[in-house]
């Protein structure tokens, strides 16, 4: 993946904040990066990051590829927001469009992942709110379920059903029209 | 496949998905239709059940565009449709914001929407057949609409549209936005001949309604049979207008005077003006 920008770097060089997985491993990454998570953001307005921020409920594997989805939206919107004074309309419009899709390609290829390390970042991303990481994944899941019968959703994602007779009952009672 | 098929581990069978926090879950859900919803996802296990009962998944239906509403209609299963409008209904437990239908929607679903949606702000309909007296006697039951579109729904039966139009203002005071295009127009080919229109309407009956709509700030007028002088009547008559469209209202001349009348409108789509992104809905006509 690409490195940090200059301007991003320098922005936060003197804020960098230390953030410990759940099997105790330390990641180093510029407050930029950090506050995408709105839950670390109320940790450092809330002055409770000194020593590191725990995070026990994230593992070093899912923590670094979060880390590296932060990182590369934190990168992209220091450099619009660069990219915007230097520019004139046309050329910000020609470099904005150029990011996006930039930023999309980082997306798709970011998702390229097995279906546990999915479900990892759904929670990890729900745990740490951030909103456009859990969008994405969340779509990813539900683009996979689309157009699916319940029967193959259960074997795609190893899902026991666990519907009462009660709520079998309703669903029959309700989707009537479904079985005619 | 997308996610499935690759590189899960063959060992691993573990069920964790049915465990996926409800609110992660619920923002699946909101990227899915209704009928992935009420079919395919929403039937998987308990814990995605309830997430597909979750009342906010159902402020807004949309029973449109979507593949399976054309196949079913063109496979005449509009009950199944409606069974399934009256579902999602049911789930929205009185929080239905906005409904939009095609051309299985019968005054009974709307009076069903109505009894138990009485919040609902928007309601569009597209190719619907509705008698004129169970149209205005089922809308009595939005008295919040603020948005209310009808393109291509024949409203047949005795009332004319004066009448029509004055009871729709009546019933829904807080009406913001009205959209209409006859379905006759379009049936009898009138869409394009002066002709047809003047034989069907009477010119102005339908603007002297229009203009009891006192709150309206969007109007657009399709193909009515209206002059400058019923054109006046809807200016004069709703004061907070500021996005029109008439296009294909031949009968309006943009004459020196009704330039002025309109400077204030900021939004503007004149007569003249072709109706290109409507064609793909008008050639949909069942």
């Amino acid at each position: 993946m690409a490195s940090a920008g200059s301007g991003d770097e320098k922005a936060a060089a003197a804020a960098m904040i230390t953030l410990i997985s759940s099997d105790n491993e330390k990641f180093e990454v510029t407050e930029a990066t950090a506050t995408l998570s709105q839950t670390i953001r109320h940790m450092i307005e809330d002055g409770c990051t000194d020593g590191g921020v725990p995070l026990p409920n994230v593992t070093s594997k899912i923590l670094a590829r979060v880390i590296e989805y932060c990182k590369k939206h934190a990168t992209a919107a220091a450099g619009e927001e660069g990219s915007s004074s230097s520019f004139s309309d046309a050329a910000f419009l020609e470099v904005d469009r150029a990011f996006l899709e930039e930023l999309e390609e980082f997306d798709d290829a970011f998702l390229e992942v097995d279906r546990a390390t999915l479900f990892d970042l759904i929670l990890a991303a729900n745990y740490l709110d951030i909103k456009g990481l859990l969008n994405l994944t969340c779509q990813k899941v539900a683009d996979s379920v689309k157009g699916k019968t319940p029967e193959q959703i259960r074997e795609m994602y190893n899902i026991v059903n666990d519907l009462t007779p009660e709520e079998e009952a309703e669903i029959r009672r309700e989707t009537q029209w479904a079985f005619e | 496949m997308e996610v499935g098929a690759d590189a899960l581990p063959d060992d691993d069978t573990r069920d964790y998905w049915s465990s996926l926090h409800l609110d992660a879950l619920s923002l699946v859900f909101t990227k899915l239709d209704l009928f992935d919803i009420l079919m395919g996802a929403g039937l998987v296990c308990h814990s995605w059940l309830d997430a597909a009962k979750v009342p906010s998944l159902w402020r807004g239906v949309d029973m449109v565009d979507q593949g399976l509403v054309l196949e079913k209609l063109r496979s005449g299963e509009s009950d199944v449709l409606c069974a399934m409008a009256k579902l999602a209904v049911d789930r929205s437990c009185g929080q239905l914001q906005e409904f939009h239908g095609k051309r299985f929607v019968t005054a009974e679903l709307l009076n069903y929407i109505g009894d138990r949606a009485p919040s609902l702000k928007t309601l569009r309909l597209r190719h619907c057949y509705l008698g004129s007296e169970e149209f205005t006697e089922a809308i009595k039951k939005f008295p919040l609409l603020e948005e209310l579109e009808m393109f291509c729904s024949y409203e047949s039966g005795f009332l004319g549209h004066r009448t029509v139009y004055e009871l729709i203002a009546k019933a829904c005071p807080h009406l913001k936005s009205f959209k209409h295009l006859h379905g006759y127009t379009v049936i009898y080919g009138g869409l394009y001949s002066e002709q047809e229109g003047k034989s069907i309407a009477m010119a102005d009956d339908g603007a002297l309604g229009i203009a009891t709509m006192t709150g309206l700030r969007t109007l657009q007028l399709l193909h009515e049979d209206i002059s400058n002088k019923g054109l006046t009547a809807i200016l004069k008559g709703c004061p907070h207008l500021d996005s029109l469209d008439i296009r294909q209202c031949s009968h309006v001349k943009m004459d020196a005077a009704m330039k002025a009348r309109l400077a204030s409108i900021k939004s503007l789509r004149l007569p003249s003006e072709p109706m290109d992104d409507y064609l793909q809905e008008l050639l949909q006509m069942p």
